[in-house]
């Protein structure tokens, strides 16, 4: 069996509407500062970092090979660096990849994402939807979270009620993380008469555009110590893609989610959501929570409405975070929730903080609606 | 391997490569894709239910498709699988290879398909690469991936003639190898009797770099399929080993000027590295064959001193002796290289492929006449960055102490 | 007569006013010669959505003439050979004015051997967009304030605090140090020209699509207060193109480079453009 693998530190900035007075290389290189300070890590090829592997994605940045204006600013100026053009969870895998295979003891892993800086993110979006036929039809990741949304609420009984006090709760939890997007408290009627941007979704049921950056440090077993007394494990892995086409896939129910949820148990060992203490679900839209949660087993299939009802979200500790649906940037979302679990397991997680934790499960999302599912299975 | 402590070992078992042409208008993106996949498939004699995890990658503006994996599982096969996106620009190739490496020795997976790509839309190349730049600054200076930097650099070195005459046997060489790849995109049947036409009235590009120096741009995709050792057993009959990788960036601001030799010092620092470490003292009488990202022959001529090792200009009489040949003590690029088809995602995996054909003795009219026992890739891209591999062919001799 | 690829020049060239599309042909006009070595001459000479085809000896009154040979010719039209290859390797050149070759290209069908127009050629589908999506680009402290510094026509380079490496444009952090960047120092403006790139072949400007005018030259200059290889990138006075010298130090060979002062424009706004270009300082 190859080692185990831990994050031994986390830095960030604060999740932003714009950082219209930072460029990428000024918010990263805060991250990477804080990193070093805490650690001590240095880039000696033999007892140091030497791989970096970084998370931006071409389109956001309007810039072809992202990474490339990043080398210095993390520390890759003659050391390997690779870009994860996904969400940034998966790059918390891959790096367990880099470390367990030998190739690699030390990873650092430096995401950045400004949703503000282009004239429009679902313009940007839209781009990701083939050329011929969807693209031409308007789709983005909105809408095709509208149509998700819809499929959903048909299935289960969700209602507009039901979304809008899960964005209440976002932001009522959102607001005890000094690094969260400030975002207003706002009312489940205020939720409710925020215009409809994509039937039935409203403006307040999608998470804000957002920037922010990110990094963290990950170390094979031996070697901890160096960095961190309290290590957080990396105990499983697991992603899945569905397919392209939203007519293909069974909108009201993640299969991916659930094939990617169970590669990931049983990589940690072979167990279930009642073995895990703690959630962190990527909701990009206030109806995912709970689509989320039915797909990875937490909740039973179709029973999203009764358990939003019963206080689930709470009792299960689902998204003490905030999710995404206060504000992550696109990219970034799932190491949000990395972090929100790495914070708590390590009991650094201040007014939000949960006790008695031993596992945490972070989700991220890629894709039109979550076409690309992985799961990280954390424990201290 | 680094510390000797690799997991587990990697074959390559599968690959695929589609014919690489100037736009082939008659396949969409997924399409086109799913030719090299096909044939990786057959190539290992397996099923996409045997692939445990794809790996994908490519520079999304040349294509303009946002998260191209999304769309492209139409061609990929990745439904229902696990999947990573890695890019890295111009060496993107290559770091799939190493990751499909990391992916299969980590133990998370057993089986793993890589995809590298190019389907250039009606955009410019130089235009797409040129969007790397810095857009504050660079951005309206940059010409692509078009410099004089390395002529100049030979020239001054070794003087006009000798350079040029260097550079333009290099071209022809790699030209010859191009006429035996049936997959190249650009086989002109040049000889060496039309070397001095060819010097003063190919059109310049920049400088002395001129047309017939540089790489095409090509479209075409590639697909390999690894496996861990045990299972590499099980599907093919000569898995080829991935011994190391190494990859090696250096910052964004490119300070080309004169007396900054090398001119590329990612690839030597990567050569010294990762020979220091696998204990190879003479890396150009270890080496069987190398299959090097050239993007001109100028760099193609001065890369193998960093490469190699060699100081002076032992380099240069290697070329000029044309031992790079096929035939010769250190073939270059049996495939013709990037001069003879880019097809700029798929460029540094077709290196790691043609590496590998090498080795399993049936790459076909471009096999070199030898035994080849260990072979070396490189990628280039980025800001004068550098990916290295190394390929064996037996496990014995080195890996897990 | 001789045939090249199975088929022979003048079936061809005489086939050109058949496969003419003269829908499209509405604005354009003027004459245009193909120069085939043995084969012959022709002058196509199109006007008013006509065509007219005649073997000419002499084609001194055309725009541009296509000079080839048979063999290149014919795969051309066959699609065995690039045309862009072609010319590389000089075996196909035009006189005059080569773009409008470039314009008749589309007004003919594509050229099928006898015996093979029974199968119908497919029409591929092809979407043809321009796809932009406006962008805010920040600068933040860093290279916002060298843009300034550009403004007030200072060239200022930021230092590393640890080994003293000078970078303009400035970067937040030292690549080499990997420790922040604090120090500035005005430097030049007046420097030495250390590389240049002359440019025969421009690409596109990816923000406009606007394609400079060649040839141009893109230089590194060593900035006075630099040192090694810490150039300054920015363009050359096209004038002066052939007049400046690149200095170099190569194998402890030392040879001095044309020095260099830049133009800066009329109109500044923080922008790399407050610099026209670099000319002789003479």
């Amino acid at each position: 069996m190859a080692r185990r693998v831990a994050i031994c530190a986390a830095a960030q900035i604060r999740n932003e509407a714009d950082i219209w007075y930072q460029r990428f290389q000024g918010m990263l290189l805060d991250c990477f500062e804080s990193l070093v300070d805490q650690t001590g890590l240095t880039f000696d090829m033999d007892t140091g970092v030497r791989s970096v592997v970084t998370c931006s994605d071409d389109v956001f940045d309007a810039r072809t090979i992202s990474d490339n204006g990043m080398t210095d600013v993390v520390g890759a100026h003659y050391r390997g660096e690779e870009k994860m053009a996904q969400d940034g969870l998966n790059g918390l895998g891959y790096a367990m990849a880099s470390i367990m295979s030998g190739h690699d003891d030390l990873v650092l892993l430096m995401g950045h994402c400004k949703e503000s800086q282009s004239e429009s993110r679902h313009m940007c979006t839209n781009l990701a939807f083939d050329p011929f036929f969807t693209r031409p039809l308007g789709l983005d990741y909105l809408n095709a979270c509208g149509l998700q949304a819809r499929a959903y609420m048909a299935r289960s009984g969700l209602t507009e009620d039901h979304l809008s006090e899960v964005v209440v709760r976002a932001r009522r939890q959102a607001a005890q993380n000094p690094f969260a997007r400030k975002t207003s408290r706002v009312t489940a009627q205020e939720v409710s008469a925020s215009p409809l941007v994509s039937d039935p979704l409203r403006a307040l049921h999608y998470y804000p555009a957002t920037d922010w950056a990110v990094g963290m440090l990950l170390c094979c077993e031996e070697r901890v110590h160096e960095f961190t007394d309290k290590p957080v494990w990396l105990t499983g892995f697991g992603s899945c893609m569905d397919s392209f086409y939203l007519g293909e896939r069974d909108l009201a129910f993640s299969v991916a989610l659930q094939q990617a949820s169970r590669r990931a148990f049983k990589m940690a060992g072979g167990i279930d959501t009642g073995d895990i203490d703690l959630f962190e679900l990527n909701d990009a839209a206030a109806h995912q929570m709970a689509l989320w949660a039915e797909s990875i087993g937490l909740v039973p299939a179709g029973d999203g409405a009764h358990w939003l009802e019963t206080g689930g979200p709470d009792r299960h500790q689902v998204n003490r975070s905030g999710g995404m649906l206060n504000g992550n940037p696109l990219m970034l979302g799932g190491l949000a929730r990395a972090l929100e679990a790495f914070q708590q397991l390590r009991g650094e997680a201040g007014a939000r903080q949960v006790d008695g934790l031993q596992r945490a499960l972070a989700h991220g999302t890629t894709g039109p609606a979550g076409q690309h599912h992985a799961v990280l299975i954390m424990e201290n | 391997m680094a510390r000797g402590k690799k997991n587990r070992h990697v074959g390559i078992v599968g690959i695929g490569e589609t014919k690489f042409s100037s736009h082939r208008e008659d396949v969409n993106q997924p399409e086109m894709i799913h030719e090299a996949v096909r044939q990786a498939l057959d190539d290992a004699g397996l099923a996409i239910q045997d692939v445990d995890c794809v790996v994908h990658g490519n520079m999304e503006l040349f294509e303009m498709v946002h998260q191209p994996d999304m769309w492209h599982v139409l061609g990929t096969g990745a439904y229902g699988k696990d999947s990573f996106r890695i890019t890295t620009g111009g060496t993107t190739g290559g770091t799939l290879v190493c990751a499909a490496d990391n992916l299969v020795a980590s133990g998370m997976y057993d089986v793993v398909l890589a995809i590298g790509f190019e389907k250039l839309q009606e955009g410019h190349t130089t235009g797409g690469i040129t969007n790397m730049a810095d857009p504050l600054w660079a951005r309206k200076l940059q010409s692509g991936a078009l410099t004089d930097s390395a002529a100049v650099k030979l020239i001054e070195e070794f003087g006009e003639k000798r350079a040029k005459r260097a550079a333009m046997t290099y071209r022809i060489i790699m030209d010859k190898h191009a006429c035996l790849n049936p997959n190249s995109h650009r086989a002109f049947g040049l000889d060496w009797d039309q070397m001095d036409d060819l010097i003063t009235d190919s059109p310049p590009l920049i400088g002395n770099l001129r047309l017939i120096h540089m790489c095409s741009q090509s479209d075409g995709a590639c697909a390999m399929i690894f496996a861990a050792e045990e299972r590499a057993r099980q599907i093919a009959a000569r898995p080829v080993w991935i011994r190391d990788h190494i990859t090696v960036h250096r910052e964004e601001t490119l300070n080309l000027c004169t007396n900054y030799y090398p001119n590329n010092p990612t690839h030597r620092f990567a050569a010294e590295q990762l020979f220091a470490r696998n204990g190879i003292e003479d890396p150009l009488d270890y080496f069987d064959v190398f299959e090097m990202y050239d993007p001109s022959a100028w760099w193609g001529v001065d890369w193998l001193r960093d490469f190699f090792l060699l100081e002076g200009d032992a380099h240069l009489k290697l070329v000029e002796d044309r031992e790079i040949a096929i035939g010769g003590r250190m073939p270059i690029n049996p495939s013709g290289g990037v001069i003879a088809a880019n097809p700029i995602g798929a460029t540094a995996m077709v290196r790691v492929a043609e590496a590998a054909k090498q080795i399993r003795g049936n790459a076909g009219p471009h096999q070199v006449p030898k035994t080849v026992r260990h072979a070396l890739a490189s990628s280039f891209g980025g800001t004068m960055w550098t990916v290295l591999l190394m390929l064996e062919d037996e496990l014995d001799g080195w890996g897990m102490p | 007569m001789t045939t090249y690829f199975g088929v022979n020049v003048a079936d061809v060239i005489e086939s050109l006013p058949a496969r003419f599309r003269k829908e499209a042909a509405a604005d354009i006009s003027g004459s245009f010669g193909y120069d085939l070595g043995d084969a012959g001459r022709w002058r196509l000479a199109i006007r008013d959505g006509g065509l007219t085809l005649t073997q000419a000896e002499v084609l001194d009154d055309c725009q541009a003439v296509l000079v080839t040979d048979p063999q290149t010719f014919v795969g051309i039209q066959l699609g065995k050979i690039d045309a862009a290859e072609a010319m590389g390797l000089q075996k196909l050149s035009v006189t005059g004015d080569r773009r409008a070759f470039g314009s008749i290209a589309g007004l003919f069908q594509k050229y099928v051997p006898s015996g093979q127009e029974t199968l119908p050629e497919v029409e591929l589908v092809v979407l043809k967009q321009t796809i932009s999506v406006g962008q805010n680009f920040a600068t933040g402290p860093v290279m916002g304030r060298f843009l300034k510094g550009l403004k007030e026509r200072k060239i200022l380079a930021i230092r590393c605090p640890v080994c003293g490496r000078r970078q303009s444009p400035p970067r937040e952090i030292c690549a080499v140090c990997r420790v922040r960047n604090t120090e500035w120092v005005e430097v030049g403006p007046k420097g030495e020209m250390r590389m240049l790139e002359y440019v025969y072949y421009a690409s596109p400007d990816p923000l406009t699509g606007d394609t400079r005018e060649t040839p141009y030259g893109a230089i590194g200059v060593l900035l006075d207060g630099c040192r090694d290889e810490e150039v300054f990138w920015h363009l050359l006075n096209p004038a002066q193109l052939d007049r400046v010298q690149m200095g170099s130090v190569i194998n402890g060979r030392v040879r001095k480079g044309s020095r260099l002062r830049p133009v800066w424009a009329q109109k500044r706004t923080g922008s790399i453009d407050d610099i026209q270009y670099f000319e002789l300082d003479t």
